[in-house]
């Protein structure tokens, strides 16, 4: 059955600065929301806040109708990727999988051409890149029905992209995904709506023309 | 994000054949660590990060 993600009426200021304005976003199963913005405002932090780490002076988060204060304290409702690592550096990648998805679904994760011989790797020892698509991968093969992505382009290389679109765009027959990336070519052909947050708010676009004319790309 | 926070076990029993206690080292990861609160069922999760035995 698919799901409904909603945020509304978000308001967040930082030090008397106001970032985030009456937001309203939503997310379904199926949906890949491309999500734009200038550096600074405010794409990370309303991923922060939908997903329950960070305050907001106001905000509800709604999933399926029903309101969490905290989502990621349910399981299996939101994943999120945030931009920086998450995953211990000390632990072996093939252990991170198997406390995530269980001992049976190793063999096969790390079954592709990117993974295939970094099972047996300490998360340390990985590469930006593979430590990017292994999280991502990772979070994607969860039973969450949403996941978050805040810059899963970042640091990796053209072939990687490829390889991350192609999961995200697998996974989200099953669920709905919110990415932001500056990346925005690949976010353009990867997402199936898009949006962009402009001084505060938020604007829904449909092409490269509409981030031109908001001024997030150069014409 | 990251929270800091010290634990005292006191251990009552050991399978090892090490005659005195080992002196063990946790690191715990508690639900506001994203590697935590994106787990699918933990809530915490404590991991043994190494043993020294006293001699």
């Amino acid at each position: 059955m698919p799901s409904l993600l909603e945020i509304d009426s978000v308001i967040k200021s930082y030090n008397d600065r106001p970032v985030l304005t009456d937001i309203y976003l939503k997310c379904e199963t199926g949906d890949i929301i491309g999500m734009f913005g200038r550096n600074g405002s405010g794409k990370s932090t309303l991923l922060k806040i939908l997903f329950g780490i960070l305050t907001a002076e106001r905000k509800f988060v709604r999933i399926d109708g029903k309101v969490f204060d905290c989502p990621y304290k349910t399981k299996n409702e939101l994943c999120f990727l945030p931009q920086h690592d998450f995953l211990p550096k000390h632990m072996k990648a093939a252990k991170a999988v198997e406390l995530y998805l269980g001992k049976d679904a190793v063999e096969t994760f790390f079954a592709d051409n990117i993974l295939k011989k970094l099972n047996n790797n300490k998360v340390s020892e990985l590469s930006g890149g593979e430590l990017r698509y292994l999280e991502i991968k990772l979070l994607l093969k969860t039973e969450s029905k949403f996941i978050l992505l805040d810059e899963p382009f970042n640091g990796v290389s053209p072939l990687l992209v490829e390889y991350i679109r192609g999961l995200i765009v697998e996974s989200s027959k099953a669920k709905g995904i919110i990415l932001t990336d500056h990346d925005y070519k690949n976010v353009l052909d990867v997402a199936n709506r898009y949006c962009l947050i402009y001084d505060g708010g938020i604007k829904t676009v449909t092409s490269k023309e509409g981030l031109i004319r908001w001024g997030y790309v150069p014409g | 994000m990251g929270l800091r926070t010290r634990i005292t076990f006191r251990i009552t029993k050991v399978k090892t054949k090490v005659s005195l206690l080992p002196k063990l080292t946790f690191v715990i990861y508690l639900q506001l660590d994203i590697f935590i609160s994106n787990h699918p069922k933990y809530k915490l999760l404590v991991i043994c990060a190494g043993c020294i035995a006293k001699p």
